[in-house]
């Protein structure tokens, strides 16, 4: 599965859910979605935007983990 | 299509199956009386009158069970919750009601042969309820993909 670790980069860039919100223009509900890996897909727009505003990479944001591994 | 017009068929739909409701409670009540005229003016016997009344009635029912289920995917259309699995399961109920009714007219049919036409025509229209209903299923797979795309 895909993890979402932007609660990791939003605390190390010391940014509130509601200041990135207005950096790239999503509705903090729909961040909250992702930061919680609620969401089905993500736009490359978004993964752009975000990594724009957090100055990371999408390797800092998404991160695979195996199934297996978790079930482990 | 502006909302106006919209919300206009949506009350014309609403009000007809209140009609609809209405018509079928009437039919309900006249029934035994008509279907006893009925055998009479054929000059057929009184034998399966109790049984012609039973499929009748049933078929009555079938038919309020569809028209809640259709008032019920109106309110649904009125608050915007088309695609959905609530609208899915509402149009299976619509057409398995009208495969109900076939069975139902196919069972008189032995009685009254214009029962053959009617369900005939309440096969073609579950079919065509089947169809939608499966496209409708489509949708709101599709759209819940969508409202989970960020």
């Amino acid at each position: 599965m895909i993890n979402v670790n932007l609660d990791v980069m939003m605390a190390k860039r010391k940014m509130s859910l509601g200041e990135l919100s207005s950096r790239v223009d999503i509705t903090a509900a729909n961040l909250s979605i992702l930061k919680n890996n609620k969401a089905k897909a993500v736009r490359l727009s978004t993964l752009n935007a975000i990594c724009k505003a957090l100055d990371c990479s999408v390797a800092d944001i998404l991160e695979y983990v195996d199934d297996e591994e978790i079930g482990q | 299509m502006n909302k106006s017009n919209e919300s206009f068929a949506i009350n014309v739909s609403a009000v007809l199956t209140v009609i609809i409701f209405l018509a079928l409670t009437m039919i309900a009540i006249v029934i035994p009386r008509a279907t006893e005229r009925y055998l009479a003016y054929k000059g057929m016997g009184t034998e399966h009158r109790t049984l012609i009344i039973i499929l009748l009635y049933i078929s009555d029912m079938i038919a309020y069970v569809a028209d809640i289920a259709l008032f019920k995917l109106l309110k649904d259309v009125k608050t915007g919750e088309v695609f959905s699995a609530k609208s899915v399961s509402k149009l299976t109920m619509l057409s398995a009601c009208c495969f109900a009714e076939a069975v139902c007219y196919a069972a008189l049919a032995s009685f009254f042969i214009f029962s053959a036409a009617i369900a005939f025509a309440a096969i073609f229209m579950g079919a065509v309820l089947s169809v939608v209903r499966n496209v409708i299923a489509k949708a709101a797979e599709i759209k819940e993909e969508n409202d989970g795309t960020i």
